[in-house]
C-alpha cells in the first residue's frame, strides 16, 4: 500500500478512528497496530508476510533464549544473525551472487547458477532491508545487554512491523521504541500540528518535487543515444539528487508525521544534507537512521578509529561498501559506497574541508566541493551500469556541448522551489520573517494550505518510492 | 475589543481543520481555472470498465485498435434487437488463448444467441502482439487503482494534475497543430478522428513491425481451432479483415504475409462466418483506423450480416 494512494488515505482514517475507540487499552492498541501493519504490508503480496513473521520470530526467540541460556549467548546470537543475513541473501542477493559466480567460473546453460534460481527467490519483498536491519538491531542490543527483551510477541511485532516506517524507515531502535509502545500518550494540539506539517511536507516533497523530476531523470538515463552535453548531465544529476532526496525524505516525513499522530516519536532521518560543508557532515544529515546503524553495529565493532589511523580508513571503507550493497545488489551501488569511502578518507587525510570551513569566506568553497563529490557519487548510484556511469562522469567533466540543463520550464520550476525551500529552512529565514507569533501562525497555515493545493494540482505521475526497492 | 482579538488569535493558532478548510476553498476556486486533462481520466476509466465488464453480453468483439475504433456495439445492437454487445478489443490485441478465454467469460450464461466477432488484422496474428500486453496490464492493475478509475475518475478529473508548462500553454492559449479526438464509450468503442488527416501516417510503424514479425501460421491455426470450439458450443463466430487503405493492405499482404483467402478459408472450414469487405467503401484518418462515419458503416454491415445468420 503506497502512502500516495487513495486506499492508504482510507486505511489511515480507519486506523485512527478505531484507535480513538480503543483508548488507553495498551494490549488492544498493540494488537490493532500489529494487525493493521500486517494488513498494510500484505496488501502488496500476502506471501511477503511469512518472511517478516519468520525473520521477526527468529530475533524474538533468539533474544529471549540469550537471556535464558547465558552460556550459549554467542551461539544464539550467531544463529539469529545467520537467519537474518540468510534471508536477505536469498531474497535480495541470490541473483547478484549467482551472476557473479557464473561470470567468475564461466558457467553457462544448464550449469549456470543464475539460470537455476527458483523465480520466487528473485522477487525482492518490499522493504526487506529495512525491517531486517531493525530486527537485527533488536538482537544486537540484547546481545550487548543494552536492554531486556520483551516477552510479549505482539509488543515485539508492533515494534517491528509499525506501518508508518515498515517499508522505508526510518530504522528505529528497539530501545527507543519498545517503551513508547507501552505508553498511551495524549497527543496535544501542538504535536498534532507538528505531525500535520511533517505529513504535508512529506507529500509535497514526494508528489510534487520527486515525481515531477522523475521523468527528466528517466529520460536522461534511459536514452538510447546519451547526450554529449556536459551541462545536460550536470542538470540530470542535480535533478536526480533532488529527486532521491525528496522521495526518501518525503517518505520519512510522512512516517514521522503519522507516528506523531499515533503518539510516538521517530528520530529525524534527514537534516538538509545538501548544505553540508564536508562529506562527514553529509553523512550526519543523510539517512541518519541507517548511517547511525552502520556506525553502531559495524564501524565501531570493527574497531572504529580506535585501532590506528590506517585501520580506521579500512573500517570506514568496509562500512561504506557494505552500506552501498545494502542499497542494492549491483556493482553500481558498491562503487557508490566505495567512492564515498574514498572521498571521506581523502577528507580525513588532507583535512582540506576543516581548513577551508574555518574561514568564513571560503565556506562556500567547501560546500561546493562537497556537493560535487556527492553528485559524482550519485551518478554511480543511478546509472544502469558502471560503464554508463563512467561515460556520464567523463562527459560531465569534459565541459563540452550545448549549455542546457535539459530541464525545460517544469524542471526549472521544481528545482528552484526545492533550492529556495532548502535555503529558507536551513537558514531559519522563516522564523526571522515571521517574528510575531500570531502572524507566524496565520502565515504558516496559509503556507500549508498552499502546499496542499500544489499537491492536488501539481502532483507528478504517481510512482513508488525509490527506497522501497532497498 | 483587545480581548476579542486575543481570543481570535489564540483560536487561529495553528489549527489543522482551519488549514484544511482553507485548502478546500483554494482547491475549489482553482479547479475552475486550472487546465483539465479530461481525456486521460475518461480513457483510464474506459479501459478498466472494459476489462472488468460483467458477463452480461450476448456478443463480444475482439481484435486490436482497428476493432475498438471501428466497431460500434450500439449500432450492431440496433440491427440485432434484443442482443447486447461489448467491444473487448485492445491496442496491439493479439488473437490467442488469453483473449479467447477472457472474451468467452464476458458472454452471459443466459444468452440464447451467443456471438463472437473477430477483427483479424495482420498485426493481431503476428508474434508482435502475442503477449497481449495492454490487456494484461489492465487486468493486473492493483485493485484500488481499478476502483479509483471506474468509480472516481468521473469526479477526479476536475482536479487534473498539471505542470507549469501545461499551465503556461493554457494561459497563453497555445494549441497543438494536430487535433486528435477520442470519445470513449462504455460499450468499449472509441470514436476517433484526427485532423489534419494523413493516410500514410501509420505505414512507417507497420513497415518497422513487419520487417521483424510476419503472420504466424501457428496463430492462424490456433484461431481456426478456437472458432471450431466455439461453433461446436453453439456460438456464432464472425470474422473479418478490418478495412484499411489500399497502401496498408498491400503492405500487410506483401511484407506481413497476410493471406486473406487462406485465413478466411480456415475460418469458414472451422464453422465461422467470414465477411469480405471492400476497402474502398471506408475511409481512415491515418491509413489504419476508421473515422466515425466508416465505423458506423462497418458496424451496420456486421449487424445486418449477423441478423441474417441468427434468423437462419
Amino acid at each position: 500500500m503506497l502512502f500516495n494512494s487513495l486506499i492508504f488515505v482510507a486505511f489511515a482514517i480507519v486506523y485512527f478512528v478505531v484507535s480513538k475507540f480503543i483508548g488507553k487499552r495498551v494490549k488492544a492498541r498493540l494488537f490493532w497496530l500489529t494487525g493493521m501493519s500486517f494488513f498494510f504490508y500484505g496488501w502488496w503480496d500476502w506471501r511477503f508476510l511469512f518472511l517478516i513473521i519468520f525473520s521477526g520470530l527468529i530475533d524474538y526467540y533468539a533474544a529471549l533464549a540469550m537471556v535464558r541460556w547465558e552460556k550459549r549467548r554467542k551461539l544464539l546470537f550467531f544463529l539469529s544473525m545467520a537467519g537474518n543475513i540468510g534471508s536477505l541473501s536469498v531474497f535480495k542477493y541470490s541473483g547478484f551472487i549467482a551472476q557473479n559466480i557464473d561470470m567468475l567460473f564461466g558457467l553457462t546453460g544448464a550449469f549456470s547458477l543464475a539460470g537455476n534460481i527458483p523465480p520466487f527467490f528473485l522477487v525482492t519483498p518490499v522493504g526487506i532491508s529495512f525491517y531486517t536491519f531493525q530486527s537485527m538491531s533488536y538482537t544486537l542490543d540484547v546481545y550487548h545487554r543494552k536492554f531486556t527483551p520483551t516477552r510479549d510477541v505482539i509488543h515485539f511485532f508492533a515494534f517491528l512491523s509499525m506501518f508508518p516506517q515498515l517499508v522505508a524507515g526510518p530504522i528505529i531502535r528497539a530501545k527507543e521504541m519498545l517503551p513508547q509502545l507501552l505508553v498511551v500518550k495524549k497527543v496535544e494540539s501542538d504535536e498534532k500540528w507538528a505531525g500535520f506539517r511533517y505529513v504535508v511536507k512529506g507529500y509535497f516533497m514526494k508528489m510534487v518535487i520527486a515525481d515531477n523530476l522523475a521523468p527528466l531523470v528517466v529520460t536522461a538515463f534511459s536514452a538510447p543515444q546519451p547526450s554529449s552535453s556536459s551541462a545536460y548531465w550536470w542538470g540530470a544529476i542535480i535533478a536526480f539528487a533532488l529527486q532521491i532526496y525528496c522521495d526518501f525524505a518525503g517518505y520519512s516525513n510522512i512516517a514521522r508525521g503519522l507516528a506523531r499522530w499515533m503518539g510516538y516519536d521517530f528520530p529525524d532521518n534527514f537534516n538538509h544534507p545538501y548544505i553540508s560543508v564536508s562529506l562527514r557532515e553529509f553523512w550526519t544529515r543523510w539517512h541518519i537512521s541507517l548511517s547511525t546503524w552502520f556506525r553502531d553495529y559495524l564501524y565501531i565493532p570493527l574497531g572504529g578509529n580506535r585501532k590506528g589511523k590506517w585501520r580506521s580508513h579500512l573500517n570506514m571503507a568496509v562500512t561504506m561498501v557494505i552500506s552501498g550493497l545494502w542499497h542494492g545488489a549491483a556493482w553500481t551501488y558498491v562503487t557508490w559506497g566505495a567512492l564515498h569511502a574514498f572521498f571521506l578518507s581523502l577528507e580525513r587525510i588532507t583535512g582540506w574541508n576543516t581548513f577551508v570551513s574555518k574561514r568564513k569566506a571560503l565556506k562556500v568553497l567547501a560546500w561546493f566541493f562537497t556537493l560535487i563529490q556527492v553528485l559524482v557519487a550519485w551518478v554511480f548510484f543511478r546509472a544502469e551500469s558502471i560503464e554508463q556511469a563512467w561515460q556520464i562522469v567523463k562527459t560531465m567533466f569534459a565541459f563540452t556541448g550545448e549549455f542546457d540543463f535539459g530541464w525545460g520550464l517544469n524542471g526549472w520550476v521544481f528545482v528552484t522551489i526545492m533550492i529556495i525551500s532548502e535555503i529558507v529552512e536551513a537558514s531559519k529565514l522563516k522564523e526571522k520573517i515571521f517574528m510575531k507569533p500570531a502572524l507566524a501562525a496565520c502565515a504558516e497555515m496559509g503556507f500549508y494550505a498552499l502546499m496542499i493545493t500544489a499537491i492536488v494540482f501539481f502532483r507528478g505521475s504517481g510512482s513508488e518510492f525509490i527506497y522501497f526497492q532497498f | 475589543m483587545n480581548l476579542f482579538i486575543f481570543s481570535f488569535r489564540m483560536k487561529l493558532h495553528r489549527n489543522i481543520p482551519l488549514t484544511l478548510a482553507l485548502s478546500v476553498i483554494l482547491i475549489g476556486i482553482l479547479s475552475f481555472f486550472m487546465p483539465k486533462n479530461k481525456e486521460k481520466y475518461l480513457k483510464d476509466r474506459f479501459w478498466s470498465q472494459k476489462t472488468f465488464a460483467p458477463p452480461v453480453f450476448d456478443g463480444v468483439i475482439i481484435g486490436d485498435s482497428r476493432s475498438y475504433r471501428g466497431l460500434i456495439p450500439s449500432v450492431i445492437e440496433e440491427k440485432t434487437p434484443g442482443l447486447r454487445f461489448l467491444n473487448f478489443a485492445y491496442s496491439n490485441g493479439g488473437l490467442n488463448r488469453v483473449i479467447y478465454q477472457a472474451a468467452e467469460k464476458k458472454l452471459s450464461p443466459e444468452s440464447k444467441n451467443k456471438v463472437i466477432i473477430i477483427g483479424v488484422s495482420a498485426n493481431g496474428i503476428t508474434g508482435f502482439t502475442k503477449n497481449n500486453d495492454q490487456y494484461l496490464q489492465e487486468l493486473n492493475r492493483p485493485r484500488e487503482e481499478v476502483f479509483e478509475r471506474i468509480y472516481l475518475n468521473g469526479f477526479l478529473y476536475y482536479f487534473s494534475a498539471t505542470t507549469p508548462e501545461q499551465l503556461r500553454d493554457s494561459l497563453t492559449g497555445k494549441r497543438s497543430p494536430v487535433i486528435y479526438r477520442n470519445d470513449y464509450f462504455a460499450d468499449g468503442y472509441v470514436a476517433s478522428e484526427k485532423l489534419p488527416r494523413d493516410t500514410l501516417e501509420a505505414l512507417a510503424s507497420y513497415i518497422k513491425d513487419f520487417s521483424v514479425y510476419k503472420v504466424d501460421s501457428n496463430l492462424v491455426n490456433e484461431l481456426a481451432a478456437q472458432v471450431k470450439e466455439w461453433s461446436e458450443k453453439g456460438i456464432t463466430v464472425i470474422g473479418f479483415r478490418p478495412p484499411v487503405t489500399m497502401d496498408m493492405k498491400a503492405l500487410e499482404d506483401t511484407m506481413g504475409l497476410y493471406n486473406e483467402a487462406e485465413i478466411s478459408g480456415k475460418f469458414t472450414s472451422a464453422g465461422g462466418h467470414w465477411i469480405t469487405l471492400p476497402s474502398t467503401s471506408f475511409s481512415t484518418y491515418d491509413g489504419s483506423h476508421l473515422d466515425i462515419a466508416s465505423a458506423n458503416r462497418l458496424s451496420e454491415i456486421i449487424g445486418e450480416e449477423l441478423l441474417t445468420l441468427i434468423e437462419n
